[in-house]
């Protein structure tokens, strides 16, 4: 570890302290060379401005501009830690999450959120018992205490690892991805599909090939459910619906007439659309409504179902080529060929690759990911760069990853620091930068609900939006700042604010303390009207641990650190 | 030439006829007052209130209006019907009133609530998330449109004297239909102790003195910029924003809505703290809610919108009839917006509340005592500014012959037109060109209909 001006009563000082508080008293000493405890006299304007604002960023800034991308936030030391490996080199081992050792944190899933890694058939057996209908007043609050149970170990374990993971990009990335195939857990059957959809559609491929997440995705119960899919038939032909016009208004009808009455209007093409629109292609870019029908005849017969009757044997994607669009099939002006049974599945599947490997897709899939690593406008020649290395390597998200984070553009200036987090990315910062350990997610669980961002509940098929505008509206900004206080307080149930370093920080002067927890949290400075402001609320306080943490709060409800 | 608000639905049609060409037309058709929208409004502090109340998981309309002469109702419904002796009468030869919801029979009487029945989305989906997606943007089977209704209406008519709490949500979140471009605060009605603290220590942090002199400054500088490009359209979410906001400028937006923030909520609690004590009882949850919008009606801030949402009308399990789950729900209903225009005194001319939801129910109940999620719905205009005395809508009965899938009321009024018949006539709106009211109800044609909901304001 770097260990810059560090003073030697300051070590002193330290010696019972773990690596933890050294890291922050550290940086308390390396800013002590600054004079920071009077603050500036003139203030000419109360305008928010950054400390520093040109030239390239330097190895401390773009270390915390790497931390704050490709992790949720640096831990306490974990800025000086990267900087003593370099961040070049720290970015080289995230690429390659499997060679991080994260066997606690594993450890930790497996017993604590156990369903994460159960078969959907055993997640029906263990969480829905099949109570005959009508249920007991005993038998609801029953179901609803298990559907409550699994969904809560999906959200909290997406917290603790987003939280605790060493495999900071990973979490990143799943994040991301969680979101551009979102599914919403109180639709049909989420809350018991969602767990097994996150390990084995998310996490599975979010460093594998995006065509093969597409392909899972579209064939996972909790997307055809989420968007109707599994409902979606072939409409009927000219002849069955002669017969069933012919019936209309009758209601004793024969048992093959209800079952055509039920199979009109079969085609859904609610999935086919959002798999253009918001999975492959993007909205608007070179497909048409006919297109759309299409795909949706060419995905009839994508369903879900147990492989034996009566819930029994295993459970999950089924293609029943009984509905499936038997005649001439086209995708884009193309005639594809017309295959028996269950042959048109293959059909079916190399038309969702081709679409998720398309140079449309490319695009689209690289500008979303700039956006989310880079800027809220990535440039148009960064996309051109990355979509063609989606191309060249068909797909292969590592390879789409690494040459955006080794992008000039990645690093420049006029980036650090200029996107705002989301409420989910916030609080997860919050949590790391202040040390905190989650035992318990609940409680963030809800004050992300409250903030607008719950866990696999999105209300929109389209994802939660990465831009700022879309979070940043009158009345948001309160609850930040009531869970920055909260977290600063040790005030939230379920998340462990350490004693430490707070307490071996509370020997030291208020402008020490407060230099060192900036640089710590905020390791790029904060803006002057933060510096001023927490000058002035520090001046003539005892210097406590309440103290400390009122520091800390401050700086975590700052407009800084609200950015990343 | 004077534009009156009655064009705006002729105008509405001639978009939707000649599509693409169209802009021309309705140039001439509208020579308009303002350069950017407008809004026909007398004084600021006399101005109309609209509020919203959306009933959240698709409310049962045959629970509230009783088909008391229809058998085919009673065999449908064995255990979840109303009989005719236990309806109100509501001098309508088809309809009688649940009679949870006596409170609201003055008003009937009195001619100052319009209910429309077979009302709701041309799209068919049964998906609550979906169908009050739709509805709250106004654009059924559009996913691409993410703002909602409201918002878009207070975008396109937004000034630069804005008063700060032109539109309101009293609730956490804001609800889809305002969100948007154009801020909106939302808050619950009873004030947080953790947010006060909050507030109080992040005040000064988020500049808010000085940034009140900013925030006009701004606001003024970005409205002449969208005078200067008088037919501005919504980017579509391919094209690229110009400049890209670096780390000054991020930081100079989120310290604005801080402050935006804490001047809006401040506001709206020291309108709450101060109101005079009007001695009307509210009932608990959407009356809480209400009480706090009356409050803000009578304080003349200039409010205009405020939507509050009631949660819980999925009632696919003993949904029950005059007992039951949904009776209590409609009482309180009834009660809590009886005593909102109570308590509303001398602006009660002027406060107009709709309340909708998602979808109506199946005709037949199902096995739990209940119903599913059905198509046709219902909704309630309620002001002294409607027409009252009379069912709007169209009613073809419960033969399984009329019904959507055989199993559903039918929808055969789009919500959309009464949703441009409340922005026209209660607030003058008029769009002015074509591309506007495209902007407003995308894609829409509602060939020159009116329901005539509504007396001119």
């Amino acid at each position: 570890m770097k260990r810059r001006t560090l003073e030697p009563n300051l070590i002193r000082a330290n010696v019972a302290a773990s690596l933890l508080p050294a890291a922050f008293l550290v940086c308390a000493s390396a800013q002590t060379t600054q004079p920071a405890t009077n603050p500036p006299v003139d203030q000419p304007s109360l305008l928010a401005e950054p400390v520093r604002s040109d030239g390239p960023l330097n190895d401390r800034e773009m270390t915390f501009h790497v931390l704050n991308r490709l992790a949720f936030g640096p831990t306490p030391g974990q800025v000086d830690e990267v900087m003593d490996i370099g961040w070049k080199q720290w970015v080289h081992q995230q690429l390659r999450p499997g060679k991080i050792d994260d066997s606690e944190v594993d450890r930790q899933i497996r017993e604590k959120f156990p369903s994460l890694h159960m078969s959907m058939e055993n997640i029906f057996a263990r969480y829905r018992p099949e109570y005959p209908r009508p249920h007991t007043q005993e038998q609801m609050k029953h179901l609803r205490k298990l559907s409550r149970e699994v969904a809560g170990e999906l959200s909290r374990s997406v917290v603790y690892r987003a939280a605790h993971s060493k495999r900071q990009f990973y979490e990143v990335m799943v994040e991301f991805w969680r979101n551009h195939f979102t599914v919403d857990r109180r639709k049909t059957n989420g809350s018991f599909l969602a767990n097994h959809y996150e390990v084995n559609v998310i996490r599975r491929y979010a460093f594998g090939r995006f065509s093969d997440m597409v392909l899972a995705s579209a064939q996972h119960p909790a997307m055809l459910f989420y968007l109707d899919n599994w409902v979606s038939r072939a409409p009927l032909s000219p002849n069955e619906q002669r017969i069933v016009d012919r019936q209309v208004g009758r209601e004793n009808v024969s048992r093959s007439v209800k079952a055509l009455r039920r199979l009109q209007n079969g085609l859904n093409e609610n999935y086919a659309r959002e798999l253009m629109e918001l999975h492959t292609f993007g909205v608007d870019n070179g497909y048409t409504q006919a297109d759309v029908t299409n795909l949706a005849k060419l995905l009839t017969g994508w369903t879900v179902g147990w492989s034996k009757p009566g819930r029994r044997g295993t459970y999950g994607f089924v293609f029943n080529a009984d509905v499936h669009y038997t005649f001439d099939k086209w995708m884009f002006g193309t005639r594809l060929p017309r295959l028996p049974g269950n042959l048109a599945l293959g059909t079916g599947e190399q038309v969702v690759i081709g679409l998720a490997t398309h140079k449309r897709t490319a695009r689209f899939i690289s500008w979303k990911l700039c956006r989310y690593l880079v800027n809220d406008e990535p440039s148009p020649e960064l996309v051109t760069r990355v979509a063609r290395v989606f191309r060249r390597t068909n797909g292969y998200l590592p390879r789409v990853y690494e040459v955006i984070v080794n992008d000039p553009e990645f690093a420049a200036r006029g980036n650090f620091r200029a996107k705002f987090k989301t409420p989910f990315e916030f609080v997860v910062s919050a949590v790391r930068s202040s040390g905190a350990r989650v035992t318990n997610g609940g409680q963030v669980i809800r004050e992300l609900r409250a903030m607008g961002q719950p866990i696999y509940d999105c209300e929109d098929p389209t994802g939660y939006y990465d831009q700022a505008e879309a979070w940043l509206y009158p009345g948001v900004l309160v609850h930040r700042w009531a869970f920055a206080l909260r977290l600063s307080a040790g005030d939230i149930p379920g998340v462990e604010l350490p004693d430490e370093p707070y307490e071996s920080l509370a020997r030291f002067e208020a402008a020490h303390i407060k230099d060192a927890l900036i640089d710590a949290i905020v390791p790029g400075g904060v803006d002057r009207q933060t510096a001023t402001v927490i000058d002035q609320a520090i001046q003539d306080r005892t210097v406590d641990r309440r103290f400390t943490h009122m520091v800390l709060g401050l700086i975590l409800g700052s407009p800084t650190f609200q950015q990343q | 030439m004077e534009s009156t608000r009655r064009d705006f639905l002729k105008q509405s049609t001639a978009t939707m006829l000649t599509a693409a060409g169209v802009g021309a037309i309705g140039k001439e058709i509208f020579a308009p007052t303002y350069v950017y929208g407008a809004r026909n409004l007398p004084e600021r502090d006399s101005g109309p209130t609209l509020v919203v109340i959306y009933l959240r998981g698709g409310s049962d309309p045959l629970s509230v209006f009783v088909p008391f002469d229809d058998r085919t109702y009673y065999q449908m419904r064995p255990t979840i019907s109303i009989l005719p002796n236990d309806a109100l009468h509501i001098n309508n030869r088809t309809f009688r009133l649940n009679p949870a919801m006596a409170p609201l029979l003055p008003m009937i009487n009195a001619g100052e609530i319009a209910p429309i029945i077979n009302v709701g989305s041309p799209n068919d989906t049964r998906s609550h998330f979906d169908a009050q997606d739709f509805m709250e943007r106004a654009a059924p089977g559009i996913k691409s449109i993410s703002e909602g209704w409201l918002n878009r209406y207070l975008e396109q008519t937004k000034t630069q004297t804005d008063p700060e709490l032109r539109a309101l949500a009293i609730q956490p979140l804001l609800p889809r239909s305002l969100r948007g471009q154009y801020p909106v605060l939302a808050a619950p009605a009873r004030k947080s102790n953790r947010h006060e603290r909050a507030m109080a220590v992040f005040e000064e942090l988020y500049g808010c003195d000085e940034d009140r002199k900013m925030h006009r400054a701004a606001k003024a500088a970005e409205m002449q910029a969208d005078t200067r490009r008088p037919g501005r359209r919504k980017k579509s979410r391919k094209e690229p924003e110009p400049p890209p906001i670096d780390e000054a400028a991020q930081r100079q937006r989120i310290v604005s809505a801080g402050s935006n923030t804490i001047r809006r909520l401040r506001e709206l609690r020291r309108i709450i703290e101060e109101s005079p004590d009007t001695h009307v009882q509210y009932p608990p949850d959407l009356g809480e809610k209400l009480q706090a919008v009356a409050k803000v009606i009578r304080a003349n801030v200039g409010l205009e919108i405020a939507a509050v949402d009631y949660g819980n009308w999925d009632h696919h399990i003993r949904q029950g009839g005059s007992g039951g789950v949904m009776a209590p729900m409609l009482a309180n209903l009834s009660k809590s917006i009886a005593a909102f225009y109570k308590d509303l005194g001398n602006r009660r001319h002027m406060v107009c509340t709709l309340v909708m939801s998602e979808f109506g129910r199946t005709v037949k109940e199902n096995g739990n005592r209940g119903s599913d999620h059905g198509r046709g719905g219902y909704m309630l205009v309620i002001g002294e500014m409607v027409n009252g005395n009379r069912m709007y809508g169209r009613w073809t009965g419960l033969d399984v012959a009329n019904l959507a899938d055989g199993r559903d009321l039918p929808v055969y009024t789009d919500f959309r037109l009464v949703f441009a018949e409340v922005l026209v006539k209660l607030f003058g709106y008029d769009p002015p060109d074509a591309r506007a009211v495209n902007d407003m109800f995308p894609g829409w044609n509602n060939r020159g209909r009116s329901l005539g909901l509504l007396k001119q304001l």
